[in-house]
This record gives C-alpha cells, sequence and structure tokens, in this order.
C-alpha cells in the first residue's frame, strides 16, 4: 500500500486560485455507452432505451453519471502525478445525454501544508452547451510518484 | 502492473446480491434508478489481484423517494481501504397508454 501524504510539499506544491487546465472528454455515443454498460455492470434501460428516458422526463438516453465523474481522475493525474485523490465526491446536476461530450476543469480551493501537504479542488463538468453537469470536489494529498505512475 | 481506477468500487453495486437489494428497494421493475450523488473516500489505495470485503448498507426514504447506499471496503483482516455513498433518486416510469 502507499502511504501518501507524510512528507513536505516540494517547492512547486500548487496555491490556492491555482487552475487544473481544461480538458474535453467525448463525446459518449451509444456504443460507448454499451462498452462503458458491459464493462460496469450498470445496464440501468435508462441510458439505452429511448421510451425509459423520456418516461424519467429526459429528452433522451443519458451518459451514465459514473462515467462523466470517472473523467476527474485523469484530469488530476495529467495535471500532477504526485497526488493521492483521497477524496471525490459529484453531485449531477443536469443529465448528459448519448452523443454528447463534457468539458472538465478544477480549481485549487484550499491549500494544507500541516499535518500533510493536502488541496481541496473544486471540480466542474460542463456540457457541451456549457451546462453544468457535474459539481465536484475532491481532497488530494501529496505523494512521491513512483517510477509507474 | 496497473492500479485500480479510483471509481473502480462502483463497478460492485452489480453485484447480484447488491443488485437484488437494489431492485427490491425501489419498488420493482416499474421503477428507475437515477444517479443523484456519488461519493469516494479513501484510507488505502485498492490494489489489484486482492480479496477485500464489502459491507453495504442501504436506507430508502420515501419523501422524496430516494435510495441511499453506504459502502465500506476493507481488507479481509478488517482495515478499511474506502468509503463510497450512492444516491439513487427513484423515478416511476410513466408509460404513455398505448391508444
Amino acid at each position: 500500500m502507499i502511504e501518501a501524504g507524510m512528507e513536505p510539499a516540494p517547492p512547486d506544491w500548487p496555491k490556492t486560485g491555482d487552475e487544473i487546465r481544461a480538458q474535453n472528454f467525448g463525446p459518449f455515443d451509444r456504443d460507448a455507452l454499451a462498452r462503458y454498460a458491459a464493462v460496469s455492470g450498470d445496464d440501468n434501460p435508462l441510458h439505452f432505451d429511448p421510451d425509459a428516458a423520456r418516461a424519467a422526463g429526459l429528452a433522451g438516453p443519458p451518459v451514465h453519471g459514473m462515467l462523466l465523474l470517472s473523467c476527474f481522475e485523469p484530469l488530476i493525474m495529467r495535471w500532477r502525478r504526485d497526488l493521492f485523490i483521497a477524496r471525490l465526491s459529484g453531485k449531477f446536476l443536469r443529465p448528459v445525454l448519448a452523443g454528447e461530450g463534457i468539458r472538465v476543469s478544477g480549481r485549487v480551493m484550499r491549500r494544507r501544508d500541516v499535518p500533510r501537504p493536502e488541496l481541496t479542488l473544486r471540480l466542474i463538468a460542463r456540457a457541451q452547451n456549457n451546462d453544468l453537469a457535474i459539481l465536484g470536489e475532491a481532497a488530494v494529498w501529496y505523494k512521491i510518484p513512483g517510477p509507474l505512475s | 502492473m496497473g492500479f485500480v481506477p479510483l471509481t473502480f468500487p462502483f463497478r460492485w453495486l452489480a453485484h447480484p446480491a447488491i443488485r437484488g437489494l437494489i431492485l427490491q428497494l425501489i419498488g420493482g421493475q416499474g421503477f428507475l434508478p437515477v444517479h443523484e450523488a456519488q461519493s469516494f473516500a479513501y484510507e488505502h489505495e485498492l490494489q489489484i489481484e486482492t480479496d477485500y470485503v464489502l459491507a453495504v448498507e442501504a436506507r430508502r426514504t420515501a419523501k422524496p423517494p430516494r435510495l441511499t447506499l453506504k459502502m465500506a471496503v476493507s481488507t479481509s483482516r478488517r482495515e478499511i481501504c474506502a468509503h463510497l455513498e450512492t444516491v439513487l433518486r427513484i423515478v416511476p416510469l410513466y408509460l404513455e397508454p398505448v391508444s
């Protein structure tokens, strides 16, 4: 197991207000949703059946929320490899419909140096029309990157 | 070598025992779960090729109709690795009658 966060912060440790450069993920077409359903086991008909989606009040089948939330991990780890993501949370505010993509970004909301170097990140995923799809938050700790990280 | 994606434990909701519990608590086939919120809190990273114990607590509320699942992932030595919380809104299927 990797024990993270007991080392002092490096000189380039981010500051409050620093931005995480936005990245695009998707678009997530029907084939992508079928593949995600196969590997995740989430075969809720909401994501495939237009009638079920309409019955739930949606204009069409939505992308799986977990597929969208999972985009924050590569966003953070491409930003810095020396992090352990200790907490990640998100609220799904607006459905992203099949065929659409998202643009994810982040900002450092708080920096703490003791008892361990830790950052609180505000994370945002926006749909194609710029609507806020996911409002998220993460807590990350500094860890010395391993040879494969 | 590799790593376990942060969100991977969500995959375990598809385990037949948990899936059956969810289906039962949302009210059966006439309802759909809609994902409203999700959180992960880690004490330790999960490792590939390692067995874990998953404990699940489910709470159903009527107003508004929601199912909240709280899960704890621990090692076989009872060391907690992660906590997850899944909030599902329960939506009835209003299918248009055939005329």
